[in-house]
């Protein structure tokens, strides 16, 4: 009985030893006060995505292909120094066996930004951002424009916006596939 | 300029010191247990302290596959306070800065970083050229040289670079940028006919303050009109002729020919930097009445203390296009103006039409000459 009570109290023992070491690995803030911690900071990163547009035929009009995509913003820099979005875009340019045209840049454009919402980290501020322009960024993509910006002190986590998209294409386009280049930048700057 | 240094970031470390440090745990729960215990329970608690082991490994690797797959570069200045480069030098200075280059995805990355030319974008903002556009102007006070380097997940490299100002330079704020960027832009996502590839950029500016006067100024320019999307949107330009950045708000007003005021928008730029010049644009929700227009505009910066109104610009609302080019920015689509007489009709000029009226105007005065003489000569004839 003795025995068993001992081998239990051990195996309890070893038990707790082995969880304090493991969380204490884990949380390492947790561990003495005398310990300096390092915390660097990571990157800014934007990217689209989940881009849908609707089918369209060939047509003797212009016709309007529009659609929507999806911007993911993060800041993971540990600055708090704020940033701001900028899409662009480049003329879709057609590869096929019809002849066709490229499609100019400026006819592809922004219809809509909508509100920021927040998926992790700092909560989403009316005033101080993640926020759309106060002028807005609804436009032809042949100059870059800001989607979205955070002031200094704000946006310090992970956010995704819908944008909604229209490509025209022009009259009497060649049947094929148009490929354009959309450049997203993230930038800290004053 | 010169690779300093390479190493593993922070962010994907932690993940390893997690793993490592249970393993450790369980190496030194093995050794506790051989000296107290017997083989089963020693036995038992082995193939506890490995199973910790294991779930705290399985947990980073999920964790650092959470990340996904997606391009997460970055770029930020070292040894400097803040996000981006904020200096302060004289005519003829040049320094030395650094820069650090990293990798925080999962993936390896070909990463192009490179030194682009800084302007102010459309309503506002800092903006980057492109990779391979021209460089000029403050760009060139950085020998930092375009390069395309591979940087495997959780690294980062230093890369050393000088500015050097010019000595005649005038007091003000100059501006460039430092940017990175996934140098294989990659697969195209297709939708339908319409594919699109991405370029995803970090971009940091790089301001460089030369001390003086400052001399804030501001200028507005013409209004241009555009359809877009199907709707109407005018572009008035907007110029920084000072040396320092601003940032504008104020009140754009549409009237037709009238005078009828159709639209009132207000405007809050973002920073127009100096020497810069670019556009604000207004969108419409649907397309404006074809017909002539006054846009005016008027702006200001209280924090500079400087403002701006134009006298209202004519602008013109063409008939619906056609042919579904969409003009650039700040270009009119109006047909040019024509400050020539219009011609006369094919055939005749103005001598001729002179000559030949005459010629006509004196025939009907014989005419009546000779009916009133006729008159004159015989008289009434009696009923």
């Amino acid at each position: 009985m003795f025995s068993l009570k001992s081998r239990f109290a051990r195996l309890s023992t070893s038990l707790v030893l082995a969880t304090a070491l493991t969380l204490g690995a884990a949380l390492p803030t947790f561990a003495a006060d005398s310990i300096t911690q390092q915390l660097n900071g990571g990157s800014r990163s934007a990217s689209v995505a989940d881009l849908s547009l609707t089918a369209v035929s060939y047509s003797h009009s212009v016709q309007a292909q529009t659609g929507t995509m999806t911007l993911t913003a993060d800041d993971s820099s540990a600055t708090g120094a704020g940033w701001h979005v900028t899409i662009v875009s480049s003329d879709f340019v057609y590869s096929g066996t019809n002849g066709g045209t490229n499609i100019p840049k400026a006819n592809f454009s922004i219809t809509s930004a909508a509100t920021p919402a927040m998926t992790a980290g700092q909560v989403w501020d009316a005033t101080g951002g993640p926020k759309v322009p106060s002028t807005s960024p609804v436009g032809a993509l042949d100059t870059a424009r800001t989607v979205i910006q955070a002031d200094a002190a704000f946006g310090q986590g992970t956010y995704t916006q819908a944008l909604g998209v229209s490509l025209s294409i022009p009259a009497q386009s060649r049947a094929g596939t148009y490929t354009g280049t959309l450049t997203t930048s993230i930038t800290a700057a004053p | 300029m010169a690779i300093v240094a390479q190493r593993g970031l922070v962010t994907n470390q932690t993940p390893l010191c997690l793993h490592t440090s249970a393993v450790v745990g369980s190496k030194y729960v093995k050794d506790l247990v051989v000296g107290m215990m017997g083989r089963t329970l020693h036995r038992l608690v082995k193939h506890l302290a490995l199973g910790i082991a294991l779930l705290v490994g399985l947990a980073s690797a999920m964790g650092a596959h959470a990340e996904g797959s997606a391009v997460k570069l970055g770029i930020k200045p070292v040894g400097v306070t803040g996000s981006y480069f904020m200096l302060t030098m004289v005519p003829g200075e040049t320094h030395g800065y650094t820069v650090e280059l990293g990798n925080f995805g999962a993936e390896t990355v070909n990463a192009r970083t490179y030194a682009a030319d800084a302007y102010t974008i459309v309503n506002g903002g800092f903006g980057a050229k492109l990779d391979g556009e021209p460089t000029s102007g403050t760009t060139h006070w950085l020998d930092y040289t375009a390069d395309t380097i591979a940087l495997a997940s959780g690294t980062g490299i230093n890369r050393t670079f000088q500015v050097s100002v010019p000595a005649d330079t005038t007091p003000g704020e100059y501006i460039t940028s430092l940017v990175i960027q996934n140098a294989d832009i990659g697969s195209t996502t297709t939708t339908g006919s319409v594919g699109i590839r991405q370029v995803t950029r970090q971009v940091i500016a790089v301001v460089i303050t030369v001390p003086g006067p400052r001399a804030p100024s501001l200028e507005i320019g013409a209004a241009t009109y555009r359809t877009v999307a199907g709707n109407s949107a005018i572009a008035i330009a907007v110029k920084n002729t000072g040396n320092v950045r601003l940032k504008p708000a104020g009140e754009f007003i549409l009237r037709d020919a009238s005078g009828i005021e159709v639209s009132r928008y207000p405007i809050m730029m973002d920073s127009v930097y100096a020497g810069t010049e670019t556009f604000v644009e207004v969108p419409f929700t649907g397309r404006l009445n074809p017909g002539a227009y006054t846009a005016a505009l008027a702006l200001a910066d209280s924090t500079q203390g400087v403002s701006a109104a134009a006298h209202p610009s004519s602008l013109t609302v063409p008939q619906v296009e056609s042919e579904g080019a969409i003009q650039p920015i700040g270009t009119a689509p109006q047909p040019a103006a024509i400050s020539q007489a219009a011609p006369a009709a094919a055939g005749l000029d103005l001598r001729s039409v002179l000559i030949g009226g005459s010629l006509m105007l004196a025939l009907a005065l014989f005419g009546l000459y000779g009916y009133r003489r006729y008159r004159q000569t015989h008289g009434p004839t009696a009923s």
